[in-house]
């Protein structure tokens, strides 16, 4: 029987675990916190939870549906934080519950690599195994500048567990982490500022994307500043931030450093010269480090830090390790981001395409054309797709809009199929649905969507 | 530490071999030379049995695996023993990010075609348009067997199918509605490449002749009249065999071999017989039969027969022929054929059924044994007069059967 020791209890290594496990393999899977890792514990979970309630209060208050009064709306933060921690606790058991039906061999505590083939944990013994996969996944980036060790410097982490909804906020970094507390606080009725070091927030985002989020979140109250920097900041609050325009002084309850993620490795690495590469441990296209039969999976190996791509890619090596193949598919992994609305896209960006060469057509339908949209209030975003010009293959698509996250796997499969525009645009949508939109925009890649005025010759 | 069982090898030409079964599995115990797993190469399948006692521990090339020899394969040893992590945890196997598509897969993943229809990824399709691919003959290693863009630039850059086969077009097949389809099996391939070499390698020409038997049937039933029920009764082929070393014997050219740019005339004279098996034609070699008395032959040819129905054939048995007889005879159903010649020979004997005839003994007509001979011969090596010549050697050696089979 094939050992496997899974190093880490996040989205990658308990996903990796059960799949192991189901496919017959003896599996030791160690974490110090609890399983479900950063992701079910302080990450996606949780925000969500705290977003869906913001969200939830700033349409009512806002009265965003006319003829439903819904005056004297108020928020009760300690329930809101105790809905979120009962959702958390509901998940994290049920994870505990499936590792242990699968029975894999849970051990608490801190694990070191001693071998390609054995793992010591400080509270339990020595493990040894065919293989191991290292799933450790990351941990907040925190960036140096004069108080940023005060008490009101957040990472994301203490920022989920505030024992009240601070009156204003400054948020270091307008990437994907920024943005979403971003909206979550603004929804809150905090006033949120956004300093971004870019020309530009959301930078892994297609640049269309990226401009209207930013206009959706000044016009939700929100001040960002771009190609910008904390240069310090007070204990009364006071952070000064050089802008392209000089300097300026904000005055912030709390500031949260959301400048991003950097690779958690564990130990052992050194000593068993596992290759690492700007802090994150290097693979292969199999996920195997350069020891052989050790394998790094998820944030560690710093190749695309998302809880999805992380239990995709554990699956991947545990594959791997049991057939010698896997089915992971590096070009087709999804990216979400939970603003308002939501922002999901997969594939190319339309300035990758053009950095890497293809010759490509855009179609693009906005959200405005789409009537299920319309009757939910949400006429700002569209949905861009990116094809290659000759081919007509799909290489990548961009939603913004109401559940853009849901909508995204529809053009995943498409290109994960190799499937071209006209898959998706001969394909029945339902109505009415937003999902219509996505056929719209395939329509227009090539020719023009139905409901769109044609151009003027 | 486990033991490593490793791909054999079971042939001096054998370099690599196709896993088609695990007999055991993983956590199975095994008795030393238990048939633990079948293997096939290009000729043949073999079981191979387990170097020790023990358990299986662990499986490291699956079925569908193509192992070159020497490579472990799977260790036995006791529960709880250690494997090397580093090779059991790496099967044998492609990188799947660039492992070249377009042969069959390990997996042995789906044919492509199930109910006629192709499964092949669209943007698979538009590339195989523009570069001008046939994408029904390409293998598909996507989900399902799907083809994809990979197969289909794999395909455009090496496009090997399986060999000596041409796939009807996406039209043909369009028409042929529902059917089955049959993958080829590493045997059927190398058949099929075999025989399309020598198709397309020799020039050939087949020359036909009813040989009056009666003799040699009288003769065998004489000498198996001989033998006691517990001995092995001769059979036709097995005096055809002694009478064509006999034969090739006065007519060296027959036997000779092409190899490059000379014609090489073996002085052993090795004489394959072809057998019928369930998955295709396999050619054990008699070797030396001019050396070997007809009981020695009879019982040669029995051995490898059995042997070639238990896939147990070494590769010495079936290597270094110079000539081979081909019989059909027993079906009852040929008297000549053209067979091919079995490259890098330069003849073959195919023999029909031997039927009671009328003929003309003495001026008289009365019934006598004949049986069709058919000898296709490599034109570039045996022209038609030693050819004719060949054959009347033979008439004339069944004129007198017991002096041929007998006479030093």
């Amino acid at each position: 029987m094939t050992t496997i020791t899974i190093i880490g209890a996040g989205p990658g290594g308990y996903v990796a675990a059960i799949k192991a496990s189901q496919m017959g393999a003896d599996v030791h899977l160690v974490d110090m916190g609890p399983v479900g890792g950063t992701c079910l514990n302080v990450g996606c979970i949780p925000t969500k939870a705290l977003l869906h309630a913001g969200n939830f209060y700033r349409m009512a208050s806002a009265g965003t549906v006319p003829g439903v009064d819904c005056r004297n709306v108020t928020l009760d933060w300690n329930a809101i934080q105790h809905q979120k921690q009962a959702v958390v606790q509901e998940l994290v058991s049920g994870v505990e519950s499936l590792l242990k039906a699968n029975k894999v061999h849970m051990h608490r505590g801190r694990a070191s690599i001693t071998s390609a083939t054995s793992v010591a944990i400080d509270s339990d013994g020595t493990v040894t195994s065919d293989a191991i996969i290292i799933a450790t996944g990351s941990e907040p980036v925190q960036l140096l500048f004069p108080g940023a060790d005060l008490p009101l410097v957040l990472d994301s982490t203490r920022a989920l567990e505030l024992d009240h909804i601070p009156g204003s906020l400054t948020i270091v970094g307008g990437g994907v982490i920024g943005v979403e507390f971003a909206t979550l606080f603004a929804d809150l009725g905090t006033k949120v500022s956004i300093v971004e070091m870019l020309d530009e927030i959301l930078p892994p985002c297609d640049r269309q994307v990226a401009e209207l989020t930013h206009k959706l979140l000044v016009d939700r109250g929100i001040s960002v500043f771009t190609a910008a920097k904390v240069t310090s900041v007070k204990s009364n609050g006071t952070v000064n931030v050089a802008t392209p325009s000089g300097e300026v002084e904000l005055n912030s309850e709390f500031l949260l450093m959301a400048v991003g993620r950097k690779p958690r490795l564990p130990d052992g690495l050194d000593y068993l010269r596992v290759a690492c590469e700007r802090g994150a441990i290097e693979v292969d296209s199999n996920f195997e480090t350069n020891v052989k039969g050790v394998y790094a999976i998820g944030d560690c190996n710093g190749l695309l830090m998302l809880a999805h791509v992380a239990s995709s890619q554990g699956e991947a090596a545990v594959e791997r390790i049991m057939t010698g193949r896997h089915s992971y598919n590096a070009n087709v992994q999804p990216s979400c981001v939970y603003t308002d609305p939501e922002i999901a896209w997969v594939g190319l960006t339309e300035e990758q395409a053009k950095l890497q060469g293809f010759e490509y057509r855009c179609g693009m339908f906005s959200m405005a054309g789409n009537g299920k949209a319309m009757i939910e209030g949400h006429t700002e975003g569209f949905v861009k797709i990116i094809a290659d010009a000759e081919s007509q293959e799909v290489l990548g698509a961009h939603i913004i809009g109401p559940r853009a996250t849901d909508l995204i796997t529809e053009v995943s499969a498409v290109m994960a199929m190799e499937g071209l525009v006209d898959d998706i645009a001969n394909l029945t949508h339902p109505h009415p649905t937003v999902s219509e939109a996505v056929r719209e925009a395939a329509k227009g890649v090539f020719g023009t969507p139905i409901h769109q005025l044609p151009a003027r010759k | 530490m486990a033991t490593e069982m490793v791909m054999p090898k079971l042939g001096l030409s054998m370099t690599k071999a196709t896993i088609t079964e695990w007999f055991k599995h993983e956590g199975d115990r095994v008795a030393k030379n238990d048939d633990t797993l079948e293997i096939e190469t290009e000729k043949l399948t073999y079981p191979v049995p387990a170097p020790t006692d023990g358990v299986i521990l662990k499986v490291v090339a699956e079925t569908g695996t193509t192992v070159p020899v020497g490579e472990i394969i799977a260790y036995i040893g006791e529960p709880g023993e250690q494997i090397p992590a580093s090779l059991s945890a790496r099967p044998l196997q492609a990188d799947p990010q660039s492992a070249a598509p377009a042969v069959k897969p390990p997996d042995g993943a789906e044919t492509p075609t199930e109910s006629g229809r192709i499964k092949i990824a669209p943007a698979a399709k538009v590339l195989a348009q523009k570069l001008n691919v046939d994408w029904s003959v390409v293998t598909g290693t996507g989900p399902g067997g799907r083809i994809t863009k990979e197969d289909i630039e794999a395909f455009h850059q090496n496009p090997v199918s399986s060999p000596g086969v041409v796939a009807p077009s996406v039209a043909h097949q369009a028409q042929l509605g529902a059917f089955d389809t049959i993958n080829f099996t590493e045997m059927r391939k190398a058949i099929a490449t075999k025989m399309t070499e020598s198709w397309s390698t020799a020039p050939m020409v087949t020359n036909h002749v009813k040989a009056d038997v009666e003799d040699l049937i009288e003769l065998r039933h004489r000498l198996n009249a001989d033998l006691s029920d517990d001995q092995l009764k001769l059979t036709l082929t097995d005096l055809l065999v002694k009478i064509l070393a006999k034969a090739i014997k006065r007519m060296p050219i027959v036997n000779a071999t092409v190899s490059g740019d000379v014609i090489m005339l073996p002085e052993s004279i090795n004489i394959g017989v072809a057998m019928a098996l369930d998955q295709g034609l396999i050619v054990p070699v008699v070797h030396d039969a001019d050396k070997k008395d007809v009981f020695a032959i009879s019982k040669e040819i029995r051995a490898l027969s059995e042997k070639a129905n238990k896939g147990s054939l070494a590769e010495e048995d079936i290597t270094g022929g110079t000539f081979t007889v081909t019989n059909l005879g027993s079906y009852g159903s040929v008297d000549f054929f053209t067979p091919i010649i079995n490259q890098p020979e330069s003849a073959i004997l195919g023999v029909g059924a031997a039927r009671k005839e009328p003929a003309i003994v003495d001026g008289a007509i009365t019934g006598r044994w004949l049986m069709g001979l058919s000898l296709t011969y490599d034109h570039r090596v045996i022209d038609g007069a030693p050819a004719a010549k060949f054959m009347a050697v033979i008439l004339d050696l069944l004129r007198n059967p017991a002096r041929a089979l007998f006479e030093p």
